[in-house]
């Protein structure tokens, strides 16, 4: 008859469940992070980058002669 | 600093997230079949009992760390003759998912020398040394990395340390094969020192060697989806630094 050792199979098994699952879920998190990060920066880029058209337009009708280089964006 | 450009490959397409999608579900069903294949296929142990079922958990994270970090020192070597940033994610990736696998090996073994050797953990045996050195000089290779000022410094001594830390990887293996003052198992291959380990069993029967060898290509199979998964990851981290580098005006 073995001995009873299943406790401690029943403790590895848990274990090993455990980080899996823990190593899955951080994967997981850190990319939604990752790829919301993505949408607010490209956002921004893009806003960025319509002000920086749209003030070019605006220095170009108000005043073409004294502005000949394009509006250099603040950031 | 310069803004590297991210390479258009690292982009997803959708054909690679099919296959890898596809690859997440065989790897999740293998890694099922091995742990079901261990718990009521593969027979209990006479002098043991249940707890020797764990070794086929512990061999196969060990198989499939063991792989991930392989994969550094090609990625490593690669880096080294190309010079290109996509190698080094790879590389680090890697080493991400070996650590959580080489963690497993070590709890997995502590838990099972308790019932068996009446202790969690002994400083006198060379195999559990060897490999608690191994996953100190993985885990050692991360903080190091950020310490690193200049990515491309960076990126080359992390290839060069990377490369060098698989010594540990090969001695740990070894050790149960040449040292003959082990406590620890050697269930696979000759062992000069079988006369001294304490909770040893031999891999003679079928439904064992089936679950072994299927454990370790199921674990080896986790470690290649969970880089994959990783690498992506890391791919997207690269993206988040163009892009804030771009609006930042750099």
């Amino acid at each position: 008859m073995p001995p009873d050792t299943t406790n401690y199979m029943l403790l590895g098994y848990t274990v090993v469940t455990v980080i899996l699952i823990a190593l899955v879920v951080y994967l997981v998190l850190k990319r939604r992070n990752l790829e919301a990060e993505i949408h607010t920066l490209e956002s921004i880029d893009e806003e960025d980058n319509k002000n920086a058209l749209k003030g070019s337009d605006m220095a170009g009708k108000d005043s073409p002669a004294t502005s000949p280089t394009p509006a250099v964006h603040p950031r | 600093m310069q803004a590297e450009q991210v390479s258009p490959l690292d982009r997803y397409s959708p054909g690679r997230t099919r296959i890898l999608n596809l690859l997440s579900v065989v790897t999740a069903i293998s890694i099922l079949l091995a742990l079901g294949l261990a718990l009521f296929y593969a027979g209990t142990d006479a002098v043991q009992g249940n707890v020797q079922k764990i070794f086929y958990v512990h061999i196969g994270a060990f198989t499939g760390g063991s792989t991930a970090f392989f994969i550094t020192v090609i990625a490593g070597i690669a880096y080294l003759r190309t010079r290109n940033p996509a190698w080094d994610r790879l590389a680090v990736s890697s080493v991400e998912v070996g650590l959580p696998l080489m963690t497993i090996t070590l709890l997995t073994g502590m838990i099972w020398a308790r019932p068996i050797w009446n202790t969690w953990w002994t400083s006198d045996d060379p195999r559990l040394n060897s490999m608690a050195v191994m996953w100190l000089l993985y885990a050692a290779y991360l903080t190091l990395r950020a310490a690193i000022d200049g990515p491309e410094r960076r990126m080359r001594y992390a290839a060069i340390y990377g490369i060098l830390a698989f010594v540990s990887v090969i001695y740990t293996f070894m050790v149960v094969r040449v040292r003959t003052d082990t406590l620890h198992p050697c269930v696979l291959g000759p062992c000069p020192g079988q006369s001294t380990t304490k909770g040893s069993f031999a891999v003679e029967e079928g439904p064992m060697i089936v679950t072994i060898s299927i454990g370790s290509i199921a674990w080896m199979l986790a470690a290649f989806t969970l880089i994959w998964h990783r690498l992506r990851m890391e791919n997207l981290a690269e993206r988040v630094r163009v892009l804030k580098a771009q609006v930042m005006g750099q």
